[in-house]
Formats: C-alpha cells, sequence, structure tokens
C-alpha cells in the first residue's frame, strides 16, 4: 500500500469527494480492505453519469445504457482490485476504453443476452438514481418565452432529430446560424430550468 | 468545425463549449472530433453534468411534445415524425382568399395549419410575420396580435403552425383572419388572409 496515496485520501466518507479520481483509483488498488469499498463507492458515483450518458449516445435505449453501466464499472472495479489498470493515473481513459469495448459487445449480441448478475456492492452503494425528468409544465412555458425561430430550431433538433444542416435546409438559414440560433436557445432554458446552476 | 476544435485537436481544456456538447449529442461531430469529447468529459465532471443537463433538456422537450403541449411553427418533416411517433395531428391546408371550417376532436394532440405561399422568391425573404385576428362569434369581440419572426418550411414552401389541440378545445365558437407579412429587401408584401372558421368538436352536428 502506498502510505502517499494513502494519505491524501481522505478517510471520512464525505471527505472522499475532495479527491481526484486517480487517487481513488490509487486507493482501490492499494488501500485496505476497510477503505476499498468507500473508495469504489465514490469512484462510481462518479463514473456512471458518464458512462450512462456515453451508453444513451451509442446505444438504442436506456435499458441498454443502464447494462453498459454495469458491466462497464464491474470490469473497471475488478481490474482495479487485481491491480491491473496499468496507469490509474488515467483512469478516465481506462472507464472510457471499457465502456467502448462493452458497448460494441452489447451491440453485437444484442442487450437480451445479458442476463443482470448480482449488482457489486460498489456499484448498489454508488448507483444514482436516473436524472428526475424535467417538468413538462414548467419546461413548456421556458419553451413559449424563446422566440418564435429559437423554439422552432429546438424542435426540430431535439423532437425531429434533425442535424444543423437539415434544419438549415428546412428553414433557410446557415447551419452555423442553426448552430448558434440553438446554442442560444438551449442557455435560456437551461437558465429557464434552473440547470446552469447544476451543472456550471 | 466548433470552437473548442483546432485542426481536430482538442484546443480548449476545460469546459468544452455548450455549442460543442449539442453538437455531440445531436451526431454532428466527426468521429475524431466525438472521441475528444468522450475523452474529456469523462474526465471532467463539469462538461459531464453539463452534457447531462442538455440531454435532460432534449428528453424534456421530447416529452412536451408528445404531451402536446406547445406551439410552434415547425416543418411537415416535423409533423411527420409526430405522427410516426403515434401523435394524433389534425391538417388544415389554407390558400390565401379562401375560408375552411376547423375544430379540434377530443383526441387530438395538435391541430397544425399550413399557410401556402404561392408565387413568392423565398431567396428574397428575410422574416415573415403572422398578423392574427379573431373575432369571438357570438359576441363579435375582436383581438388581434403578430406572431414574430415565424419559421418558414422553406422545402414546400409554406408556413406550418402548431398548435397544442387542448388548447384550441379551449376556444369557442371563432372566425380567425391570418395574413403572413413577408419583409424583404423590397419592403413588405402581405399575402392572404388565409380563414377560419372554429367550431368547439362539441357544437358540431355529428355531436
Amino acid at each position: 500500500m502506498s502510505s502517499g496515496i494513502k494519505s491524501r485520501l481522505p478517510r471520512p466518507a464525505n471527505g472522499l469527494s475532495l479527491a481526484s479520481d486517480a487517487d481513488l483509483a490509487h486507493a482501490i488498488t492499494r488501500a485496505t480492505p476497510d477503505e476499498a469499498p468507500l473508495a469504489e463507492a465514490e469512484l462510481c458515483r462518479r463514473f456512471v453519469p458518464r458512462v450512462r450518458l456515453y451508453g444513451r449516445k451509442h446505444l438504442a435505449d436506456p435499458d441498454a445504457a443502464n447494462d453498459l453501466v454495469q458491466r462497464t464499472l464491474e470490469i473497471t472495479l475488478q481490474k482495479l482490485r487485481r491491480g491491473e489498470v496499468t496507469n490509474p493515473e488515467q483512469i478516465a481513459s481506462f472507464v472510457l476504453g471499457v465502456a467502448r469495448l462493452q458497448a460494441h459487445e452489447l451491440r453485437r449480441r444484442g442487450r437480451h443476452e445479458h442476463v443482470t448478475a448480482d449488482l457489486e456492492p460498489a456499484l448498489l452503494l454508488a448507483l444514482p438514481p436516473e436524472p428526475e425528468a424535467l417538468g413538462a409544465e414548467r419546461l413548456s412555458e421556458c419553451l413559449q418565452e424563446l422566440g418564435e425561430r429559437e423554439r422552432s430550431v429546438v424542435l426540430l433538433s431535439f423532437y425531429a432529430e434533425q442535424d444543423s444542416v437539415e434544419v438549415g435546409k428546412a428553414l433557410g438559414m446557415s447551419a452555423g446560424n442553426v448552430r448558434v440560433v440553438r446554442h442560444r436557445a438551449v442557455e435560456h432554458l437551461r437558465q429557464c430550468m434552473g440547470l446552469s446552476k447544476e451543472a456550471p | 468545425m466548433y470552437g473548442a476544435f483546432q485542426g481536430g485537436t482538442l484546443t480548449q481544456a476545460c469546459p468544452l463549449s455548450t455549442e460543442t456538447l449539442i453538437a455531440y449529442w445531436l451526431g454532428e461531430l466527426s468521429i475524431a472530433e466525438a472521441d475528444q469529447v468522450e475523452q474529456h468529459y469523462f474526465a471532467c465532471a463539469s462538461c459531464a453534468g453539463r452534457l447531462e443537463s442538455i440531454t435532460r433538456l432534449g428528453a424534456g422537450v421530447a416529452r412536451v411534445v408528445q404531451r402536446g403541449e406547445v406551439n410552434a411553427s415547425v416543418t411537415q418533416k416535423f409533423i411527420d415524425h409526430a405522427v410516426a411517433r403515434g401523435l394524433s395531428i389534425r391538417d388544415y391546408h389554407l390558400s390565401p382568399g379562401h375560408a375552411i371550417a376547423c375544430t379540434a376532436a377530443p383526441l387530438d394532440d395538435f391541430v397544425v395549419l399550413h399557410l401556402a405561399l404561392t408565387a413568392v422568391d423565398f431567396g428574397a425573404i428575410d422574416a415573415v410575420d403572422v398578423a392574427v385576428e379573431w373575432t369571438h362569434a357570438d359576441t363579435g369581440t375582436r383581438q388581434e396580435h403578430v406572431v414574430k419572426s415565424v419559421s418558414l418550411d422553406r422545402t414546400l414552401g409554406e408556413i406550418v403552425l402548431l398548435h397544442s389541440g387542448e388548447r384550441i378545445r379551449e376556444l369557442p365558437k371563432s372566425d380567425w383572419q391570418m395574413q403572413a407579412i413577408l419583409h424583404g429587401r423590397d419592403g413588405d408584401t402581405r399575402v392572404g388572409p388565409y380563414l377560419l372558421n372554429h367550431t368547439p368538436w362539441e357544437q358540431l352536428p355529428h355531436s
């Protein structure tokens, strides 16, 4: 066990939030059994949302994204415990690499073949709930606060799933202008929904 | 392509611009750019959080539309997408100078007005407003307003106005007159009127 790593890792659970991702990775690899579960839980707490985002982007449905979260973090924790992560300083890249491979595997096999095993204790502790759905009534009000053109661009982008080139072609705008309008509209909606305070 | 990239390299370490995160989420980045965005947000709680807020907004917008709770100017492609996702759409196609009867049925999620713009040089149009005049059929009460800067579906050459079915169902028997005001380099042109006679569903003879 590395005393240096250990000393950087605060013992109280809430102090772990100050440790870097790399510190947590080192701690899981080298820490004593009583410390490891807390470090594992904190690492999972941090990476579950990131892997879930990746899964939602690359896989077809939210359940598949949740499968990906579980597989990715289980493998990450096992590799860390066995000391098989060669560079814990780059733990984020390692997790991303595992997520990519597992997403490929899920797509190849089809998610129905994945049978959920017992969850890792750290995952059970750390799995943050799905982000709460935004209040539709409030969001509807926020949408109506946008200018007509901004609202059109938001609906075509996020509902009709058209890219900036397609939206621009339909509405007579350049793709660059669509991106600017879309960005402005999203910032307005984030502020209107109080999301800009949650995630600066 | 995007602000945070230059020559294929992520030059601005943190935070990624919101524009880049939106483009990533909507699949507009090259594989190399998307790869760099992923490398970044896996190591950056702030950017991951901001990306998550964008995805929540996107999902929220889709939910608002699926609940029929938005009014907007859109495109035919948007309407096709809504129909494909199971929404009930009542379409009315209007030509200048013609009147049509309209209503909203109990299960209509949206009522869509297609205002045809004929003999218009779309390349010369900078902006389009729609002037709306509404008259209560029983009391004669009149109201006017202008919807500024509506979007124009240039693919089809029409204005596609999406109205919440629930809001249309709240309207009394009324007459509507609309005019498209086209702002161009050579001044303003008015197209219309587009005339609608609205009758609440329950007051129609079949009810």
